[in-house]
């Protein structure tokens, strides 16, 4: 199917362009890599092929397990190939997108391989879901690199917060216990 | 419709854990970025999952089909919440093909909108077959969750077998009381001449062959052979059945039925039908067109049942085999049981005739030597039967399946005379 094979090639094109950037930033002496003594990019280079892959034989097969390890690996090269400066810090969590991209377009090829109706608006909508998905993942993976020197980091404050956030977590369980309720 | 957790949502889910456990064991912040993504995808799919609730109904253009006609099948479906993508998979039975590309189909359904998704079946081989039930299976937006049920369709469908058109088959060596379009051996009012002698008191003018009387100076009369019909019954064999690569002899044997049924009866013959195999199966003859539909019925549930009860025709009633009716066998010849059936109908003076489907094709002989041996050996021994059938005076007519009948059973008529002059 069409749907499949379009998204199964920018999956892989996609994986390729973020681990040759991973390979090529890894040769700045303050990365990990090259901290390890080698080549610099030998590293990178070597866990992203073995990602494209994982990748291709995912797609290939098709099967979804593979595609676990292919990101995995390109994670890994990502964190052990960039420099040590704030500039690439800032940017893994536009990595961390690409990875969430790379991952859905690859679970697309394997979901949508039967013909359908009204394909058009199921494959729109699917890539605007895809789209706000990693846009918000985007903004929410910022958070971190922001400068956080005024929030509080002890005292009732933090205790408010952490009691929110279990707050928000069983809400989003009990939401989704009432959502999946057997029906009768 | 029961829930399934794709492997996707656990896989992302292992994903952010290792982001958050990699940047716990190494120190580095970058790791638990990478694998927030992750995190809020799975949150997202958790919190937005909603159940639908489909309302389905299925429409059939026909349920009474012919071999190779084509149903027409559409399945509406309505959702209360928005579905983002639902598949409709036809499991298609082995007497039906999907005449499409693909048996399975997608549609994204709208709140309250109804969506109607249509498959062709073809039919393939006779039988009847209950309706596939169509299977659904609906998706969440994020594919993290899958949805499956199945609609019961509750529906059956007849597929009859398509019937060869005969131009003549094996005729009854005797005739019934009412009138047809066979021509009897006896003397009467009839069309067709028979032969000429002296006139006598009583004889209707109108039959004097006045050439030959003003020739010999003394009146002759024209006789002519009138023309009924014939009692036939159709011998189905149900002990054996040679199946290979999807169809068998006993396929090939019910449409051959249907066409000689369909022949017998458009001249005005009573036909009936008896399957003889582990369930006896009869229907008595009878004429006219609403026994076509009776036959066909009859015969589109005729299945081998497996039986190593020894039976004779014993078990037959005896109105199905009407006396001076034609008794046309379609068999294997491997059962013996329907062999030595046949042998004892003769024997009673039935009038018997076989067409044997040739099961050759559906035997394929086994590579090694001792294979090839039986091979042989099975083939002497079905000529041992053939053999013992001419001997009692039956025609006995081989029919390849795939090949027309009606060439073969020319081949029959001809036996069919010799077998007359044996009698006499």
């Amino acid at each position: 199917m069409a749907p499949r094979l379009t998204t199964a090639v920018v999956a892989l094109v996609g994986a390729a362009a973020f681990g040759a950037i991973s390979t090529v930033v890894a040769t700045d002496t303050t990365s990990v890599a090259s901290a390890a003594g080698r080549s610099g990019w030998m590293i990178p280079g070597l866990l992203s092929l073995g990602s494209l892959a994982f990748l291709a034989l995912a797609v290939a097969l098709p099967d979804g397990r593979p595609i676990v390890l292919g990101i995995v690996l390109l994670g890994a090269a990502w964190l052990v190939g960039i420099p040590d400066s704030a500039v690439w810090h800032t940017l893994t969590a536009i990595a961390a997108g690409w990875l969430l991209a790379v991952a859905e377009l690859a679970y697309w090829s394997l979901d949508f391989r039967v013909a359908s109706n009204d394909q058009r608006t199921i494959h729109v909508r699917r890539a605007a879901t895809i789209a706000a998905l990693v846009g918000a993942s985007i903004l929410l993976a910022l958070v971190p690199q922001l400068d956080l020197s005024g929030i509080p980091v002890g005292g009732l404050e933090l205790t408010v917060a952490g009691l929110l956030a279990a707050a928000a977590l069983i809400a989003v369980a009990a939401s989704m216990a009432w959502r999946l309720r057997p029906s009768r | 419709m029961t829930l399934t957790v794709s492997s996707k949502l656990g896989a992302y889910a292992a994903l952010g854990a290792a982001g958050l456990l990699a940047a716990l064991a190494w120190g580095r912040p970058e790791a638990a970025v990478l694998g927030l993504p992750f995190i809020v995808a799975v949150l997202a799919g958790l919190a937005l999952v909603d159940p639908p609730a489909l309302e389905t109904s299925i429409a059939v253009d026909r349920d009474r089909l012919l071999e190779g006609d084509d149903v027409h099948l559409a399945v509406t479906v309505r959702s209360t919440t928005d579905v983002a993508w639902l598949q409709v998979a036809w499991p298609v039975p082995p007497s039906l093909a999907a005449a499409g590309a693909t048996d399975v189909l997608g549609v994204r359904l709208v709140a309250g909108v109804p969506a109607t998704v249509e498959t062709v079946l073809t039919s393939k081989r006779w039988g009847v077959v209950p309706l596939p039930r169509p299977l659904l299976r609906a998706h969440d937006g994020l594919g993290f969750f899958r949805f499956d049920g199945a609609i019961d369709a509750g529906r059956i469908l007849r597929i009859y077998p398509r019937p060869e058109t005969l131009r003549r088959a094996l005729a009854a060596a005797e005739t019934q009381i009412f009138s047809g379009n066979e021509v009897s051996r006896f003397h009467g009012d009839g069309i067709e001449f028979s032969d000429i002698r002296p006139y006598v008191a009583g004889d209707r003018p109108r039959h004097i062959n006045w050439r030959l009387s003003t020739r010999t100076g003394q009146l002759h009369i024209n006789e002519m052979h009138p023309e009924r019909n014939t009692d036939v019954v159709i011998f189905l064999d149900l002990f054996s059945d040679v199946r290979s690569g999807g169809e068998g002899t006993l396929d090939y044997a019910v449409r051959a039925a249907a066409s000689l049924a369909e022949h017998y009866l458009a001249r005005r013959d009573r036909v009936g039908v008896i399957g003889f195999g582990g369930v006896l199966r009869w229907l008595m003859p009878a004429m006219g067109s609403t026994q076509i539909y009776r036959i066909v019925d009859a015969l589109i549930d005729s299945e081998v049942v497996l039986s190593h009860f020894w039976r004779g025709i014993d078990v037959i009633p005896p109105g199905t085999l009407p006396p001076k009716s034609l008794i046309v066998a379609l068999t294997t010849l491997i059962d013996a049981r329907t062999v030595d059936a046949l042998v004892d109908l003769r024997a009673r003076g039935f009038d018997l005739a076989v067409v044997e489907v040739m099961a050759e094709r559906f035997a394929v002989p086994g590579t090694h030597e001792a294979a090839q041996l039986a091979h042989r050996i099975w083939h002497l021994d079905r000529a041992a039967t053939r053999l013992r059938y001419r001997r009692l005076g039956v025609p006995i007519v081989q029919w390849k399946p795939g090949e027309p009948l009606g060439p073969a059973l020319a081949g029959g008529r001809q036996l069919e005379r010799w077998n007359r002059w044996l009698r006499v």
